[in-house]
């Protein structure tokens, strides 16, 4: 039973996943029917030369579209997982990349990246998300030592040291981005998460990283269900519980930070799409970290589609689109974690 | 077969909680340790499962030392039921169970023909068989009790320590956990330390009982010989009164002064 519901759902997220690719790269400012599609891609294959008429066509569509799509799908699926991972890690439904500060500590490292190389466009690509990487792994172990009350890390103790962290580091940006002479607007649109600065060079250079990130994480997927008991009893059925959770740390926070150096800071996707996917077939993180992967690609991709479509031809940032729909989303967890606990 | 040789034992910053405790467990015993809140039963506990590092003296299990054991292999060899918990919700009771074989399962968790027989038996031996399928939240505490003396169980570990087990249940389940708990360790060889405050349980199913008061074991032996008034009274600070119940045993009363 169990089995065919898991094939269910892997299904209905493949056949999401693709409906919204395809949306993605024929919706926008100029929109591209499916014919035109079929028609380029058939000429790129056969390596036919695509005819002058539809050669802007051409472009938008292989320099604009697929790598926006591509890295929304990349991005969306990365924060689904760590949020997934950190959800395990800190035992709390509410630990997201960007409640607990890792997306704004990877968002500061990024805006320092950018502001050094930002001319150096092929080597930012690289500079960006391992600064990223550094400044959210700082931001995490903060988070996680600094919610600790009494040796307990609790909702409360989270949450505060997350908004503690999350407005330090982001009012650094802020700052750094004034005084580094940083361009604004396209700085603070990076910052509310967009996806206007995407290209294939950036997603060559964090694809890789997320997908280290993302096996690292699925490789201690059974023992994150084991820390579910707590330290202690993980301990006692076999688990070495620090070494287990260090990496895991490093793993999630690699994945979030590739993803945040590639598309800006984008909110609530590891809060929404996890809780959604353990809600549909239980907690055991083998089956929830691969298909909150799915999920998060979905959840990003159709973001970005609204993002696109709901002002034409003006856009948001794609992290508002999550942000709306993610807040309600928080307050209704929180109601719910609430409730159960009287 | 679980040999404790002048172990010393506190946390940091603090002198010692526990100092210079030796005592030996033997195949299929069941020792009680009992004492005053505070006495050092947690802190034995702790040490004996590697969750506090020995200050001195030395643990072996089959002669092997513990401290060199890695968390695997000492999970291997010894088990733990611990007090009242709550179980993580959306897990069956067969996977809950299961969990219980990490020590011997590769990263993924993957559960052999082996792992299954010996979760099987478990689940069997716990009476559990109608419920493997049942959600883990929707059984009641006597039931997730069982569980989780279940999941200790498919540890195939030689040793288990259980911390009140029986603090969470009403009177039919306390004897129950218990009559199960003697049944396994007679049937399979288990040695098991449980702590206990019910001394009226501890006497009736303990085959020895430990007394710790004051960092120290005060006493070690069977039923009548450590149950005395005189060192109940001593021990717990409030006059005992110890009665022989031709049926029951031993009967334990406080008797608080007031008539």
């Amino acid at each position: 039973m169990k089995m065919k519901k898991n094939k269910d759902i892997i299904i209905i997220l493949l056949s999401a996943l693709a409906t919204s690719g395809l949306l993605g790269m024929l919706l926008g400012s100029v929109p591209i029917s499916i014919q035109d599609l079929t028609a380029i891609i058939r000429f790129r294959l056969s390596g036919i030369e695509i005819p002058p008429n539809m050669k802007s066509i051409g472009t938008i569509l292989f320099m604009l579209r697929i790598p926006r799509t591509v890295m929304m799908m990349l991005t969306g699926a990365a924060l689904a997982i760590s949020g997934a991972s950190y959800q395990g890690l800190f035992r709390n439904p509410l630990a997201d990349p960007y409640l607990i500060g890792v997306s704004s500590g990877a968002g500061l490292g990024a805006v320092i990246a950018l502001s050094f190389f930002w001319k150096y466009s092929r080597f930012s690509a690289f500079a960006v998300p391992l600064f990223a990487f550094i400044f959210a792994l700082a931001a995490v172990f903060l988070v996680f030592n600094l919610g600790r009350m009494g040796g307990y890390l609790n909702i409360t103790g989270l949450l505060l040291a997350g908004v503690a962290v999350n407005a330090f580091t982001s009012a650094l940006s802020s700052v750094w981005i004034l005084v580094s002479g940083l361009e604004l607007k396209r700085s603070f649109s990076w910052m509310l998460g967009g996806g206007g600065i995407a290209g294939w060079d950036r997603i060559f250079v964090t694809a890789p990283m997320i997908l280290i990130g993302v096996a690292g994480q699925i490789r201690y997927a059974y023992p994150l269900n084991i820390l579910q008991y707590g330290e202690d009893q993980a301990l006692q059925l076999g688990i070495p519980v620090n070494k287990v959770r260090i990496r895991l740390i490093i793993y999630a926070t690699l994945t979030t930070a590739a993803a945040i150096a590639c598309t800006g800071v984008i909110g609530f996707v590891g809060l929404i799409v996890p809780h959604l996917i353990r809600i549909a077939v239980g907690s055991d993180y083998r089956r929830m970290l691969p298909l909150s992967l799915l999920g998060g690609a979905v959840m990003l991709t159709i973001s970005d589609i609204l993002a696109r479509v709901i002002l034409a031809p003006q856009e948001i940032p794609v992290g508002i689109i999550t942000a709306m729909t993610g807040a309600p989303f928080f307050l209704w967890i929180l109601n719910r974690t609430n409730q159960a606990k009287v | 077969m679980l040999k404790l040789t002048n172990v010393s034992l506190g946390y940091d910053g603090h002198p010692d909680t526990l100092h210079n405790i030796s005592i030996e467990i033997n195949k299929a015993e069941m020792l009680a340790l009992i004492g005053k809140n505070g006495a050092g039963k947690t802190t034995l506990l702790r040490g004996l499962t590697g969750l506090l590092p020995l200050r001195s003296g030395k643990i072996t299990c089959n002669d092997k030392d513990l401290a060199s054991l890695s968390t695997r292999e000492r999970a291997q060899m010894i088990s733990v039921v611990p007090q009242a918990i709550s179980l993580p919700a959306g897990y069956t009771v067969y996977e809950t169970i299961s969990h219980g074989r990490t020590a011997y399962l590769n990263w993924y968790g993957k559960l052999s023909e082996t792992d299954r027989k010996i979760i099987d038996h478990a689940v069997a031996l716990t009476g559990l068989s109608a419920l493997t399928e049942k959600e883990i939240s929707t059984l009641s505490g006597g039931e997730q009790q069982r569980v989780i003396l279940a999941r200790a169980l498919v540890q195939n570990a030689p040793i288990m320590i259980l911390d009140e087990p029986t603090s969470s249940l009403d009177i039919h389940y306390q004897v129950a956990l218990l009559q199960l708990e003697r049944g396994i360790c007679r049937k399979e060889g288990i040695a098991a330390i449980f702590i206990i405050h019910d001394l009226n349980l501890a006497a009736r199913f303990a085959d020895r009982i430990a007394i710790l008061h004051n960092g120290e074991i005060r006493a070690v032996g069977t039923p009548s010989e450590v149950l005395r008034e005189d060192l109940l009274s001593e021990v717990y600070d409030i006059p005992v009164r110890v009665l022989h119940d031709p049926d029951e045993g031993l009967i334990i009363i406080p008797r608080t002064g007031i008539s």
